[in-house]
C-alpha cells in the first residue's frame, strides 16, 4: 500500500519570514505513531496546519494515501481520513458535550445535509456518542456544558471530536497541552490503547511521554527536519541535544 | 425527564398563543390589520433570524429579497395580469432563489463585517436597479399601485381583511414550521457550529461554504415570501422595500426580539409595529426613539425580549438558572 | 460637453472629493485600528454643518463656525467612543456597525429636534464669496478653498502619522495591536483620540462642506454611504489611497450626476462589489 502521508519539499512563508522550509518525509500506511518533536517556534503546528488544509503552503506539495492534496479544500481531506485537534482547546462552547460530539459525528454521516428530520430522530449517532463517552468516562456528564467541563475534560473532548469521524491519520497537537504529568500519561495510554488502527502524528512537548508514546520521531528545528528515526536512534543524537539546550542556533 | 416535563407546561402557552392568534379578528379592523403586518414582518426577521442568529452572517441585503418578492407579486398581479397566486407564488420563489443563488455566491467569498458591507452594496446596488433601469416596469420612486388581493382557488377570496389575515396566519405558520424543522435538523445543528466555531467545522469535514450558501437561500426565499405577502397586504410597492434601511429595520427587530432564539422574531416585530404604531400618534421622531431602543437592547439586554421572557419563566417556575 | 464647464465640472468632483476626504480620512482610521464600523460617522458631518449654521447666525463669523463644527463633531465622537464603542470592542464587529446606525438615527432625529426639516443654506465667507474667471467661465472662489482646505488637511494628517510620535503610536496599532500594547502603548487613549480626532475632521467637514452640499436631514445617509463606499475601495492603512479614492469617488459621483445622471451612485456600488470581491483589502490597503 502507499504511504498514509508524503509531504513533498513543503515550504511556508509570512512574509520574510520562512517558517517552514523543504520539509520532506513520508508515512507508511502501515506506522502507527510517529512523534514530531521541536523547540518552540520550530513550526510544528504550520506544520498541521499545511497537512490539514487550514493553510495553503507556499511550495511544495501534500499527498494523502498517494492522491496529491495540496489544493483540496480543508473539509475534503478531512473525507478522504485525516482529521486533526487543535494544542488550544477548540469547542463549540454554546453546546454540551453530547452535542459537541454530535457534531463531529454528524459531519460523515449520510444526514449531514438532512434539514427535515430532527437530529433527535438519528439514533445511530447516539449510540455512537455514548459508546465513545463511555469509553473516556465522560458518559455522567453528556449534557454538561463544554464550559462547565475541567481542564483535563476538555482535552479529553478535543480527542474525541478528532476521532469521531473514524479517521484513518489522525493529527494530535499537544493532546497533553496543560495536563499534570500522571494525567498526561493516562490520556497518552488511553491514546495507545484505543486507536491501534489509526497512524498518528503527534505534536508532543513532553519528552518522556513523547518518547515512551513514538514509534518514530521527527526533529523540527526553524522549520527543517534535524533528526528522523527510532527513539533510541534520536535520543543518542547529539545534535538534538545541543539544539535543546540551546547552543546551537 | 425535566425536558419532557417542560414540553408538557408549555402545552397551555402554546394553546392560548394559537388561541390569542385565531381571536384576532374579533378585535376592531385596524388590530386586525396591524396583526396582519406583525405577522407579516415576523416571517421577514426571521429570515434574517436564520442567517444571523443560526449561521453567524450578518446581512444587510435582506430588503432584496422582501422587495424581490414584493415587485413579482407588484408586476405579473398588475402589469401582467396573471391571477393564479399558485403561478404567481412559482415565480416568486424562482426569482428568489436565483437571485440568491447568484448574490449569495459572490458576497460569501467574503467574511464577518466585508460580508455585511458586500450585501449591504448588493442591495443598494439591486435598489438602483429597480429605480432607474427598469423604470418602466417598476415606476421608480412612484411604485405600484392597486395590487388585488390573492383567489386561493375553490372561490376562496381573501378581498376582506379578515380573511387575508387567516391566509397570512397560514402562511405564517408553514414558515415558523419549517424553521422549526430545519433548525432542529442535523443541518440546522451544523449550521450553528458554523456559527460558533467555524474554523474548528471545516477540520471536521464540513463543506462550510455549502452550508451557508443553502442558508442564505433558505433565508432568502423565507424574506420573498414575506415580501409576496406584503404586496398583498399593502396594495402597493414602492423602492423602499429593497431600500437597505429596511434591511437595517429587520436587524433591528431581530436584535430586539432576540437574536438566534426561534420566537424572538415574532416578539421584536410585535414590540417594533406595536410601538410605531402607539407612538406615532404622539411624537414624529420614532426613529430617534427606536434608536435608543436599539442601542438599550445591544449594551444592556442582549439576549432581547425572548431572553428576558425567558429569564422571568424560569424563574417564576423556580428552578435554577444555573447551566444544564 | 464643452471645455471650460467640463474643467468646471472636474473641479466640482475634486472639491466633493476633498469633502469625503475629510469624512473618509477618520473612518478609515478607525476601521484600521479599531476594527469598527462606524455609521454615525455621517451624523457628525451633518450635526457639525448645523452647530456651524447656528453659531454662524449668533456670531456672524465663519471661522469661529467651523471651529464650532468641528468641536461638535469631536464632542459626539468622544460621547460614542467613551459611553458606547468601547463595550462593543472585541466582539464580532456587527454590533459597532448596528451600534452606530441606531446611534445615527438617534442624532438624525435629534437634529430635525433642533433644526427642523426645512434645508438650510450657508452663504461662503465674504472674503470667499466670488468667483475666478476660468477659459472665460466664472468659477466661485469657494469651491477652490475647499480644494484647498483638504490638500492643508492632508498634508496635516500625513506629516502627523509619519514624522510625530503619536501617529507612529497609531501606525503600530493598526498594525498590530498586541505588540502595541506590549510596548506599553497605551491603546484605549490612542482609540479615544483617534476617534475624536476623526469626529472632529468630519464635523469641520460638514461646516465647510454646507456652502455647496447645503444642510439638510438625510445628509448624514448620503454621505456616510460614498465615504463607506471610499473606505472600501480605497483600503485601509494608507492615507494616499484614501485621498486618491476620495477625489475618484467625488469625481465619478459629480461627473455621473452629470452625464449618467439614473446610474451615477449604481456605478460607485459597482465597483465597490468588484473590488471587494477581487481584491478585499481594497486598491491601497496592505494585505494582512
Amino acid at each position: 500500500m502507499a504511504e498514509a502521508l508524503k509531504v513533498d519539499s513543503l515550504y511556508k512563508n509570512f512574509g520574510a519570514l520562512q517558517v517552514v522550509r523543504d520539509l520532506s518525509f513520508s508515512i507508511p500506511a502501515e506506522e502507527r505513531r510517529v512523534v514530531i518533536i521541536g523547540p518552540n517556534g520550530a513550526g510544528k503546528t504550520t506544520l498541521f496546519n499545511l497537512i490539514s488544509g487550514e493553510l495553503p503552503p507556499s511550495g511544495g506539495a501534500i499527498h494523502l494515501f498517494g492522491r496529491d492534496v495540496t489544493k483540496m479544500p480543508c473539509y475534503r481531506r478531512t473525507r478522504m481520513g485525516l482529521a486533526r485537534t487543535f494544542q488550544i482547546t477548540d469547542l463549540f462552547p454554546y453546546f454540551t458535550l453530547m452535542e459537541n460530539l454530535l457534531l463531529a459525528l454528524q459531519a460523515h454521516d449520510p444526514c449531514a445535509y438532512q434539514m427535515l428530520r430532527p437530529l433527535r430522530s438519528y439514533g445511530h449517532l447516539y449510540e455512537k456518542a455514548e459508546k465513545l463517552l463511555r469509553q473516556m468516562k465522560l458518559w455522567e456528564k453528556r449534557d454538561f456544558a463544554i464550559t462547565a467541563l475541567s481542564h483535563g475534560e476538555m482535552r479529553l473532548v478535543e480527542l474525541m471530536l478528532g476521532i469521531a469521524g473514524g479517521p484513518r491519520i489522525l493529527l494530535l497537537d499537544e493532546p497533553t497541552a496543560g495536563l499534570t504529568r500522571s494525567e498526561g500519561v493516562w490520556l497518552a495510554n488511553m491514546i495507545q490503547n484505543l486507536l491501534k488502527d489509526v497512524t498518528l502524528l503527534i505534536i508532543e512537548h513532553d519528552m518522556q511521554i513523547a518518547f515512551a508514546l513514538a514509534e518514530r520521531i521527527i526533529v523540527l528545528h526553524q522549520g527543517a527536519i534535524v533528526a528522523d528515526g527510532k527513539p533510541e536512534e534520536v535520543r543518542t543524537n547529539p545534535r538534538i541535544k545541543e539544539i535543546y539546550l540551546g547552543t546551537v542556533s | 425527564m425535566e425536558k419532557a416535563a417542560y414540553r408538557w407546561k408549555s402545552i397551555p402557552v402554546a394553546m392560548a398563543g394559537i388561541a390569542a392568534v385565531l381571536m384576532v379578528p374579533l378585535l376592531p379592523d385596524y388590530a386586525v390589520t396591524l396583526a396582519t403586518s406583525i405577522i407579516i414582518y415576523s416571517i421577514y426577521v426571521t429570515s434574517a433570524n436564520l442567517l444571523t442568529g443560526y449561521t453567524g452572517l450578518v446581512s444587510l441585503g435582506q430588503a432584496m429579497f422582501w422587495g424581490s418578492g414584493a415587485y413579482v407579486v407588484a408586476i405579473l398581479t398588475t402589469r401582467a395580469h396573471v391571477t393564479n397566486l399558485y403561478l404567481i407564488a412559482l415565480i416568486c420563489l424562482v426569482t428568489v432563489v436565483l437571485l440568491s443563488a447568484f448574490f449569495g455566491a459572490l458576497a460569501l467569498r467574503v467574511k464577518r463585517l466585508y460580508f455585511m458591507i458586500v450585501t449591504f452594496a448588493f442591495g443598494h446596488v439591486v435598489w438602483c436597479i429597480a429605480m432607474y433601469p427598469m423604470q418602466r416596469i417598476t415606476f421608480g420612486y412612484d411604485g405600484i399601485k392597486d395590487i388585488a388581493r390573492p383567489y386561493l382557488g375553490f372561490s376562496l377570496s381573501t378581498a376582506s381583511g379578515v380573511s387575508f389575515y387567516y391566509f397570512v396566519v397560514m402562511v405564517a405558520a408553514i414558515c415558523f414550521f419549517g424553521m422549526r424543522l430545519v433548525i432542529n435538523s442535523p443541518f440546522g445543528h451544523a449550521l450553528v457550529g458554523i456559527r460558533d466555531n467555524e474554523h474548528r467545522m471545516m477540520a471536521l469535514g464540513y463543506n462550510t461554504y455549502l452550508y451557508k450558501y443553502i442558508s442564505y437561500m433558505l433565508s432568502a426565499v423565507i424574506a420573498g415570501t414575506a415580501g409576496a405577502l406584503f404586496a398583498y397586504f399593502n396594495g402597493y410597492v414602492n423602492p423602499s422595500e429593497l431600500h437597505w434601511l429596511w434591511s437595517g429595520d429587520a436587524l433591528m427587530m431581530m436584535f430586539i426580539g432576540g437574536v438566534g432564539t426561534f420566537w424572538g422574531p415574532l416578539w421584536g416585530a410585535l414590540a417594533y409595529t406595536g410601538l410605531r404604531y402607539w407612538l406615532s400618534s404622539y411624537t414624529m421622531y420614532w426613529f430617534g426613539i427606536e434608536g435608543i431602543i436599539f442601542i438599550c437592547v445591544v449594551l444592556f439586554f442582549r439576549g432581547g425580549i425572548a431572553g428576558f421572557v425567558g429569564n422571568l419563566r424560569r424563574r417564576l417556575s423556580g428552578g435554577s438558572t444555573e447551566g444544564r | 460637453m464643452e471645455l471650460p464647464v467640463a474643467i468646471s465640472q472636474v473641479l466640482n468632483g475634486i472639491a466633493f472629493g476633498m469633502l469625503l476626504f475629510l469624512l473618509a480620512a477618520g473612518l478609515s482610521l478607525m476601521f484600521g485600528l479599531m476594527g469598527i464600523v462606524n455609521l454615525a460617522h455621517g451624523a457628525y458631518f451633518m450635526v457639525g454643518g448645523y452647530v456651524g449654521f447656528t453659531t454662524l447666525e449668533a456670531t456672524d463669523s465663519f471661522l469661529l463656525a467651523i471651529a464650532a463644527g468641528g468641536a461638535a463633531g469631536a464632542f459626539l465622537g468622544f460621547l460614542t467612543e467613551r459611553f458606547f464603542m468601547r463595550r462593543v470592542y472585541g466582539l464580532h464587529g456587527h454590533e459597532s456597525i448596528l451600534l452606530t446606525f441606531a446611534l445615527s438615527l438617534v442624532l438624525s432625529d435629534l437634529s430635525l429636534f433642533l433644526w427642523t426639516g426645512t434645508p438650510r443654506w450657508v452663504q461662503p465667507p465674504s472674503f470667499l464669496d466670488m468667483s475666478f474667471t476660468l477659459l472665460g467661465n466664472p468659477y466661485p472662489a469657494y469651491r477652490l478653498a475647499i480644494i484647498a482646505i483638504g490638500t492643508i488637511v492632508f498634508v496635516g494628517l500625513y506629516w502627523f502619522q509619519e514624522r510625530t510620535l503619536w501617529g507612529a503610536t497609531v501606525r503600530a496599532g493598526v498594525d498590530d495591536k498586541e505588540m502595541a500594547t506590549g510596548l506599553g502603548i497605551n491603546i484605549p487613549l490612542v482609540f479615544t483620540m483617534v476617534f475624536c480626532l476623526g469626529a472632529f475632521l468630519a464635523g469641520f467637514g460638514g461646516f465647510v462642506g454646507a456652502p455647496i452640499l447645503g444642510l439638510h436631514i438625510g445628509l448624514d445617509i448620503e454621505v456616510i454611504m460614498l465615504a463607506l463606499a471610499v473606505v472600501i475601495v480605497g483600503g485601509i492603512g494608507s492615507l494616499t489611497g484614501c485621498l486618491v479614492t476620495c477625489l475618484l469617488v467625488g469625481l465619478s459621483d459629480t461627473l455621473g450626476k452629470v452625464l449618467w445622471p439614473s446610474y451615477a451612485s449604481l456605478t460607485i456600488y459597482l465597483v465597490v462589489v468588484i473590488v471587494l470581491l477581487v481584491k478585499p483589502e481594497g486598491l491601497f490597503g496592505k494585505r494582512s
